[in-house]
This record gives C-alpha cells, structure tokens and sequence, in this order.
C-alpha cells in the first residue's frame, strides 16, 4: 500500500509545470543528437527520468540504452545515473525489489567516483523502495544514512525530503512521537529559512498525526494553517490536497455534511486543473460520504464517475474499488432508490453480482486479497439470501481464505513494525548516552547549533495518492477488525461451551454426595466433598481458558478420576501414561477435553461390569501431532446397546462442536476417533501439538 | 500447645474445623473460642491472647483485614480460611501467609498447623501482616519470599529475572544479588502477572522494565541491565514485542 509517494532530488529537475514542453525538447534532442558522446547519454537519462511519471516501460528502455551507452563510452557519471533512471522506472512499476538493487548499482558507482550527494540521493530513494515493501527497519536505516550526508553537505532539500521520510516512516510505525518530532524539525529548518512551502507541508504532516492520533480538533487546526499557506501562494494542487484532508478529517468526525462541502472544493480545483487522479480520489470518498447522509442516488453517481475516470486512467485496484463500492451500495440501499438509478429493482442482484464478479477478476488480478476478501464476502451474503447455499459456502471459504492471506501478511508487517519500533527505543537511547558524552567533551552548544542550522525544503508529502488509499487503509482496518469479530465469536462460543460443561458436571457430583449420605457413609461423603470442591476450583479457573497446559488437564482428569474411584470402590481403577520424552507443563491443550470421554468410558464401559474394569489413558506424540488415547477394557458393542457412536452424551457432543470450532479457529484438522477393541472401547484424540514456549 | 481461635460468619464452617482439629496429632491445638463478627473476634483475641487465629476473609459485612487493622502489633499468626476470594489468595500469596480453601481438607490443615509450629518469629509476622494490609487492594511493592533464614521481604522492582531451576526458582536481583527459593517459575509468573514481568522462554521470566535491547533472531535474545542475555522462545517473540513495543 502506498500512501505517499515522494519524488526526489537533486538530479531530478523539476517537473511542476510545463511538463510536455520538457519532455518533446528532450525527445527532440535523443533524435537529432546521436553521437555517442556522454551528452546523448544526459539526454536519454533525464529523457527516462521524465517518462518514470508518466511511462515508465518507455523510460526503461530509454534507460536500458543509456547503460549500454556509457558501458561503451566508460563513462561511470553518467552510468551511475543510468542505473538511478532505471530504478525511478522500476519503482514506479511497482518493481521495488529490483529498483532496489538498481539504487544500490547506482551508489556503488558514485561512491567510487566520490559524489557524496548522489550517494545520499540513492540511500533516500533506496528508503523509500524498502518503505513500499513494508520493510521499515530499513527504510528508516537509508532515510537515517540520507540525512546524515545531507546534512553534512548542507544540502536543504536533502535534508528536509529525509527528515520528511523519517516522519512518513515512524508515523505508519504509529510512532507518532518520533513522526511529529521529524516533522517539526523540518518545520523549525523551514522556519529559519523563511520556507513557507515547507513550513505548510510540516504543517499539514503533523496534522495528520494528530488524524491518526484521533486528536481530530487540533489535526484541523494544523491543517487549516497549512491551508492559509497553500492560498497565499495560489498553490492549487496543494489546496485541493489540504481541502481533501480536512475532509477526510471532518468524515472521521461524523460529520458527513462538512465532510462532502470540502471534497466539493477539492473537486472544483480538481477539475479545474484537469487532474483526474484527483477527481476520481475526490467522487469515491464524496460517494461514501453520500451513503453516509442516505443520499443513494448521488452517492452511486459519485461512484460511478470515479469508476469510469480511474478505468480510463487505468489505475485499475481504485476502479474495482468502485465497482465494489457501487455493489455494496445497490445492495443496502432502499426500494425506493432504484428508479432513479435507472435499474430495476428486480435487477438488485444481477447487478450487483456483476459489478462484483468484475471487481473480483480486477482484485485477482492486482493481488488486493483485503479486496477480494471483502467482495467473496458481500457475494455470500447475496447468495446466502437468496437461499443458494452451495455457493454461499463456496464463497465463504474463498473469504476465509483469502482474510487468512491477509491476516498473514499484516501479522509479518506487524511484527516486523513492532521489531522496528522497540530497536528504534533502545537505539535512541544509546544515542543519547553517546550525545551526552560527546556534549560533555565538546561544548555542547557548539554542536547543538550545527545540528539544527542545516535547512531543507520539505518534498511531496502529501500526494494524490494520499486520498484513496487513506479510504483503503480505513478499509483494511475494517477488514481486519471482522476477522477479530469473527475470531472472537468462536472464542465466546468456545467459552459458553467449556461453561455447560460445569453444570452438567457439578450435578452429577452433587448426586454421588447425596448418595453417600443415604447411604450413612458420612466419611465417604465428607472426602468425597473435599475433593469435590478442589476438582470444582480447578475446572472453574480451568474453563476460563481456552487452552491449559496438559499437565493442568492431567491434574483435573486424575482428580475427577479419583472421584469416581471413590464411587465406585472398587470397580474402578485407572492409569496415566505419558510419553517421558513429553513436557506436560509446556504442551497446550483445549482446557477440559478429556473429561466428557472418561465420563463416557466410566458409565458405559466400565460400571456395567460386574467384576469393574481400569480406565487407561496414554499421551503420546507422533511427528506434529498429539494422540490423546482412552481406553476402557469394559462392555463394548453388545446387541442389546446401541452403537458405539451413539452412545454420545450431551458432553460429548460439545465436545465435538468445540473440536470443530478450534478446527476452524486454527484452521487444523483435530479429530476425535472410535475404535472397538476386544474387549473395551477406546478414543484417540488427536490435535496438533502445540507449546506454549 | 498451640492456643487457637476461630474467626467466621458461619457457623458451619467453625464446626468444620472444630471437627477436624482434634484429629490433628502434630502440633496439638487448643481451641479458646470462637467468633462470628469482627468486633466479637477482637474482644476475643484480647481476653485470649491466642497464638493461632483462623481468619475468615469476608465476615458479614466487614473483613478479617478490617479486624487485623484494629490490632496493631500483632502477636499471634494467622491462617486465612476463604472460599473463592481470589484478590485476597493473590495478597496472601504475596505475603507468603498462609490460607485454607473451604472446604477445609484435612491434608492441608495439617501441612498449614506444621508450618505453624516451625516460625514463632514476632517481627517477621508483623511484617507480613503489615504489607498485606499495604497490599490489599492496590499492587503490593514488595514480595515475600520464604528462604531458609524465614521470610525475606523482596521489593518487585528490583528483581531483574527469575530462573527456573527444577522446583527452585533462582531470583537475580538489582546489585547483583542473587536468592534462590523454593518456588516454581510458573507460580512467580502467577504472582508477577500484574506487573511488568514477561515469561520469555520456559525457564525464564524477565522483568521487562530492565530490557536493554532486543536482538533479532528465530525468537532472538534480550540483553538486560545486570548484562546477562536471555534467550527468547520463538513462540513468544511475538507477543514479547508487542509488549515491549507498548511500554
């Protein structure tokens, strides 16, 4: 996911306006100028450059043969370039990795020919490569290396596009300490230098920490002065970006109405300026904002116009989000809607399912899986209603799967964030021992002032792509939360299971008391209650669990297995067995799993004995999996009694909804099976092996 | 000779234990009375001067805390008897007192009344009660720690790691000092739950407020402030830096 896409630097000459006038001298002159001399190769560079923003297969062959120019003409200036070329078209195909590794080319080269700022260059679009691939740790490493030769260049942009960076980093770390510290020191070198453009993109930065921060009062306040900059200047591009923002603002404060007259003003600049990518951004948040208000028709023409500009500008993940968008809208919305819309209302679902079925072909197509997720979803709803529920299951696996491919991915972008984020702490803190000391040795004001005098111009901060995908993020944290929701249904159920367990089990206890004192063995019933109480405690604090240690559960099965011993002196006895090579204290399982099963072995296998029987149970593991055996040497199958697998009690059949569930939540194959022996019965239980440790 | 009296709210749980004393051989106990409210049970303890009081937690509408902060000095010990108060277990755990689960089971009243007889330490008790009435309610600073010598008040924040080692647990304190006590890891990582402590690895529990740094790995390994490393279970590396990353 992109959120900020920043253009770099020094080589680079600036694009603003006047785009084409560029780009046709610069064609003019790759095909007049055809000696093979290092000039036609600054050509074709910045020729490949210009077209990384706009063509970038046509930039990568205009930069594939400037490399095998220079190669021939031995010139590493302008090589080393070449190769930086590349990488911007690379990058902007979304090819980071390979982008990367052209960056990392391009350094070497200008390290060999000692240009220190080319270096710093690289090292900063490096970062930024690694930041689109969620690799945090070191985009921050290249943005952190960047500032450092910016700085000690003097270089202002240098330094304010790395500070900038830094900023972008922490704050998708949900840094937000460290992303506001970046930004106002980038406000402070702008402030010195009198920078208002930068002092509005610091600006508007912070106040979008503070949006994420949900400090949405004061995340207005800063955008509204970044905004004041942006007019003074008749910057129209950045006021529409600034309009945009403080709408997306006023939407995350419900405030709908406010929300839609921003969009509105974005829009109109928009339009103005032809920027299409802005517009579409501007029609699909306005649509949702629409929804919001009930306002269906207008939401669903605001959307469809998005969709029709991002087809024709191909951005093709933002049209099948509109697609989508316009399903889920036909969907909820009333009756009453549709004879403005033009369709039917009998058509609601075939048009829905077509819009989604395109969507889903985009979404396979891009790799969105939170996208494809989502449309699976609003597909088995519709079929689940419609009382299709072959296809509705169908889908709900699709869903199923791809939520996992995307719960896979944040979980490795989360853990990787969270790496970051403590080795961040721990680095800081070494600096500052390190700063201290050096302070003590060196006049600490001296340095403190050169640290803080080197200026910058702030770069891009805020671009289009900003807006959409903003949207999407939200989106994503929607996504993510119902797959929470839905992890935790199954933890509630599991719960409200392993509680009916309690009950069930406490009355049959209840009953052996009362039975012991009828029968005037006070004793019995007085030990019997002891322990009765202690197995009580246990499976109590046990049941609030999903998972216990085995050692636990070997403890609570022992305890009501002495219980019923009692109870039954002297039919009963019983054995445990657990592989020695096992650590019963480490191994995780579904907290009282095993009780319902030696139930059913007690009352159906052994009490009918005359003589008694013994209940063994054996824990053994076998490659990933654990086979939890109990065997009874009691009645068996007989004629006169029903089958084995209908001698099922309430227990058991919790027992195995719960197996089913956690085959779900784990997404595992645990199973519970029968087996007749001679004579006796036994069940494998058999789970993966989980640790704790 | 022990002297002994019985603080509850219910008469059956007084008869409960008057029954099973007398079957208690080692140490014999002398029952002196009972009582069933708080105000009962501290005009009893003065006529009596008992050395043993068996303590309910909740006695009608007042607590057995509420009667230990209207005796100070105490000179007798105390064995808690409750039916589910977990808050208070926690306290008393931490303050290494002693309890009985209702009902009562002769086993463990007679592993209670053994411990009795062996520590008669007056200073050590009144610590103890001290920092239970400190700890009630609130997070307890200190911890008490049973060790050969008695009872050694240990403050939480100064234990830097614990190690299991089999059924002992070895506690690395802040200053390099070192004690090892006769308790598992796991029941430590029951007292600690609340505080900052994190069980890293199967044998180590680690206080994360004397973190240094994390270093990558399959689990990775903590430095700590004393400069030993621990190793970090692969399975808990998650959680362990979501936790770091919150502090």
């Amino acid at each position: 996911m992109r959120i900020l896409i920043l253009i770099l630097l020094g080589i680079v000459t600036s694009i603003a306006n006047g785009e084409h006038n560029v780009l046709d001298s610069l064609l003019k002159q790759a095909q007049q100028y055809r000696v093979e001399d290092t000039n036609r190769a600054s050509v074709l560079n910045q020729l490949s450059i210009e077209l990384s923003n706009s063509d970038f297969e046509k930039g990568m062959a205009y930069a594939d043969s400037s490399i095998s120019l220079c190669k021939r003409i031995n010139s590493d200036i302008k090589l080393a370039t070449a190769y930086y070329a590349k990488a911007r078209n690379l990058s902007s195909d979304g090819q980071d990795s390979l982008a990367i590794a052209n960056y990392q080319i391009a350094y070497d080269l200008n390290k060999k020919i000692g240009k220190e700022l080319a270096c710093g260059t690289m090292l900063q679009n490096m970062g930024i490569s690694f930041y689109n691939l969620s690799y945090y740790k070191k985009a921050t490493e290249m943005h952190t290396k960047a500032l450092a030769i910016f700085k000690k260049l003097k270089n202002e942009k240098g330094t304010s596009a790395a500070l900038n960076s830094l900023g972008i980093v922490a704050m998708e770390l949900s840094d937000y300490s460290h992303a506001i510290e970046y930004y106002f020191e980038s406000l402070d070198l702008a402030k010195r230098n009198n920078d208002s453009v930068v002092i509005a993109n610091a600006l508007m930065n912070i106040g979008i920490v503070y949006k994420n921060l949900s400090d949405l009062n004061k995340a207005i306040t800063y955008m509204n002065n970044a905004l004041r900059i942006y007019q003074q200047q008749s910057n129209d591009l950045y006021i529409a970006k600034a309009f945009n923002n403080i709408a997306n603002v006023y939407g995350e404060m419900k405030q709908p109405g406010k929300s839609l007259e921003y969009y509105q003003k974005a829009l109109e600049i928009n339009k103005q300026s032809d920027y299409e990518y802005g517009i579409a951004s501007n029609y699909i948040n306005m649509g949702i904002e629409l929804r919001q208000l009930n306002r269906y028709t207008e939401a669903y023409n605001a959307l469809d116009k998005a969709g029709s500009i991002f087809r024709k500008i191909d951005d093709k993940n933002n049209y099948g989000i509109s697609l989508k968008t316009k399903a889920a809208l036909l969907l909820a919305a009333p009756d009453s809607v549709f004879p403005s819309l033009g369709i039917s209302v009998s058509q609601r679902n075939s048009v829905s399912k077509n819009l989604l079925h395109e969507a889903q072909n985009i979404f396979s197509e891009t790799g969105d899986y939170a996208s494809l997720s989502d449309v699976s979803d609003e597909l088995c709803n519709m079929f689940e209603k419609s009382g299709d529920y072959k296809n509705a299951l169908e889908l709900y696996k699709q869903r199923v799967a791809y939520r996992d491919c995307v719960l896979i991915d944040e979980n490795k972008i989360e853990v990787e964030k969270l790496e970051m984020k403590y080795d961040y702490a721990t680095r800081e803190q070494e600096l500052k021992v390190a700063n201290i000391q050096k302070q003590a040795e060196l006049k600490s004001e001296q340095l403190k002032r050169k640290y803080t005098l080197a200026g910058g111009i702030a770069l891009m901060l805020i671009s289009g792509g900003f807006f959409v995908s903003y949207k999407r993020r939200k989106d994503a944290l929607h996504k993510r939360k119902e797959a929470e929701l839905n992890t935790e249904r199954i933890e509630s159920e599991l719960k409200a299971l392993r509680l009916q367990m309690n009950p069930h089990f406490m009355f049959n206890s209840l009953n052996s008391i009362i039975n012991f004192i009828d029968q005037h063995k006070t004793q019995t019933a007085s030990d019997y209650s002891v322990k009765f109480a202690k197995l009580m405690r246990m499976v109590l604090e046990n049941s609030e669990n999903p998972e216990v240690p085995l050692a636990d559960e070997l403890q609570s099965t022992e305890l009501y297995l002495s219980l019923e011993a009692i109870r039954l002196k002297p039919k009963l006895t019983y054995a445990i067995d657990i592989e020695s090579s096992l650590d019963a204290e480490n191994i995780m399982i579904p907290s009282m799993l095993l009780q319902p099963f030696v139930e059913n072995s007690i009352i159906h296998g052994i009490t009918p004995l005359s003589d008694g029987g013994t209940i063994s149970i054996s824990i053994r593991q076998q490659e990933q999996w654990l086979y939890i055996t109990i065997d009874d040497n009691g009645a068996g199958i007989s004629p006169d009694k029903p089958a084995l697998t209908e001698r099922k009690s309430m227990a058991i059949k919790i027992s195995n909804e719960r197996i089913a569930l956690f085959n779900e939540r784990h997404q595992t194959h645990a199973s519970i099976e029968y087996v007749q022996l001679n004579p006796g019965t036994r069940v494998v239980i058999k789970i993966p092996l989980t640790l704790q440790f | 000779m022990i002297k002994a009296v019985i603080i509850d709210d219910e008469q059956h749980c007084i008869d409960r234990l008057c029954n099973l004393l007398p079957e208690i051989k080692n140490p014999v106990i002398k029952m002196s009375g009972t009582a069933q409210t708080v105000d009962e049970g501290i005009s009893l303890i003065s006529k009596h001067h008992p050395q043993l009081v068996f303590l309910d937690v909740q006695i009608a509408d007042k607590t057995g805390f509420d009667l230990l902060k209207a005796i100070p000095d105490a000179q007798f010990q105390v064995i808690f008897t409750t039916a589910h108060e977990r808050y208070a277990l926690q306290a008393f755990r931490f303050c290494a007192l002693d309890y009985l689960l209702k009902p009562v089971d002769v086993d463990e009243l007679q592993a209670a009344l053994l411990k009795v007889n062996a520590s008669k330490n007056n200073s050590v008790i009144s610590e103890q009660i001290s920092e239970l009435l400190k700890g009630i309610g609130t997070k307890p600073r200190k911890i008490g720690v049973p060790t050969l010598n008695g009872i050694v008040f240990v403050p939480v924040s100064e234990i830097i790691r614990c190690h299991a080692d089999g059924n002992y647990t070895e506690l690395h304190l802040a200053g390099k000092k070192q004690m090892v006590v006769s308790k598992t890891l796991k029941e430590f990582e029951n007292l600690l739950a609340d505080y900052s402590f994190f069980r890293v690895h199967h044998s180590d529990l680690v206080n994360l407020d004397y973190v240094k740094s994390y270093n990558k790995g399959k689990g990775g390994y903590l430095m700590l402030d004393d400069n030993s490393s621990v190793e970090v279970s692969s399975r808990r590396k998650e959680e362990l830096l979501k936790k770091l990353g919150s502090m």
